[in-house]
């Protein structure tokens, strides 16, 4: 009878233990699968956008900003005294890009595009290699039309700027 | 009775066993608790103080103080240069409070002038100062900030208007937010 009794006695106990463990595991899987606030996708399509903003609005001569070089480029005309837009447009966008990311500029976890609408022309894709390769792209663009005040003006061109995260 | 008492005892210490395991348990089961609200409070304090620098990221060039408004959304580099001149309480009442200790600074990347180093204050009524200087230092922590620290720095494009020759370059805004952890 006694033995009994001290035998209940155990198990209560383990029953106390077994439910502290499972009260703490609990705890434990709560707390750390908890909702984390995570910024960093919009910081990212907010960085690209201004990127292509500030690239845009850049004056790579008095009185001609980036803008106008793809404008002119689309059309076939020549400004800042240059002949080569394609090669000036490509050269002004590598110096900026290369000032943005510093060394980060050859890891191939960006890439800016210049797409025009006319067929007869390239894209101009910097930098020239495989393109941004990893996981969660996120992209800002900018369009180029002849006159963006009026929407019935013909695209020029479309900038894109896409970055990913790099393959651990 | 000596059996008896025997008997007794080494239930006694069954007991007490049982409550010392069970009182280990609890003072584990408290440390635990402890560790993982005091990491969740300070990955919280760090997630606000970066999502409160992405909306200064995200707004800068809507502060009346420094903005233009005239073509495009920027930095005008003369207001720039007065605004960075200012109290830092006064530019702190500008950019949101002192909760998270943080570094803003604005860099010169086009045009790039290989001769430009070192901070602009009180170059840029100088047309030509985009030659000579670099760094503009927007806003320092407010209180000292210890090497232990951990800093997480976000960075973004902002286009700069020079308005003594009428033209736009485009500047680095790095904002560098500090958390105790």
């Amino acid at each position: 009878m006694t033995k009994r009794k001290g035998q209940g006695g155990e198990m209560i106990g383990l029953v106390v233990i077994v439910l502290l463990l499972v009260v703490i595991f609990m705890v434990y899987i709560r707390m750390s699968s908890a909702p984390k606030l995570t910024t960093d996708d919009t910081r990212k399509g907010i960085e690209n956008n201004n990127l292509v903003n500030s690239i845009l609005n850049a004056n790579l001569c008095p009185g001609k900003s980036m803008e106008d070089a793809i404008k002119a480029w689309g059309n076939g005309i020549s400004v800042c005294s240059k002949d080569n837009m394609e090669d000036f447009i490509k050269q002004e966008a590598e110096v900026m890009l290369r000032g943005y990311y510093g060394a980060k500029y050859d890891l191939k976890q960006f890439e800016l595009t210049i797409n025009p609408i006319s067929e007869e022309k390239d894209d101009i894709v910097l930098p020239t290699n495989l393109g941004a390769q990893g996981l969660s792209c996120k992209t800002g663009e900018g369009i180029i039309a002849s006159d963006p005040k009026n929407i019935g003006f013909p695209v020029v061109a479309v900038i894109q700027i896409k970055t990913c995260l790099a393959i651990a | 009775m000596n059996k008896l008492h025997k008997k007794g005892m080494i239930e006694m210490m069954e007991s007490f066993m049982v409550i010392f395991v069970i009182f280990i348990l609890i003072g584990m089961g408290i440390f635990v608790y402890f560790k993982v609200s005091v990491s969740s409070t300070q990955e919280t304090h760090a997630d606000i103080c970066l999502s409160q620098s992405a909306k200064i990221m995200a707004a800068i060039t809507e502060i009346p103080d420094i903005s233009c408004k005239e073509k495009h959304t920027c930095i005008d580099a003369m207001k720039l240069d007065a605004f960075i001149q200012l109290e830092q309480k006064e530019k702190n009442k500008v950019l949101e409070g002192s909760v998270c200790p943080k570094n803003i600074t604005i860099e010169q990347i086009y045009p790039d002038e290989p001769e430009a180093k070192g901070p602009c204050k009180g170059l840029t009524n100088s047309p030509d100062f985009y030659k000579k200087c670099k760094t503009w230092s927007v806003f320092r922590p407010l209180t000292t900030v210890k090497s232990t620290w951990a800093s997480r720095n976000i960075e973004t494009a902002v286009s700069l208007y020079y308005p003594a020759t009428d033209t736009y370059g485009i500047g680095k805004l790095r904002i560098t937010v500090y958390s105790m952890g």
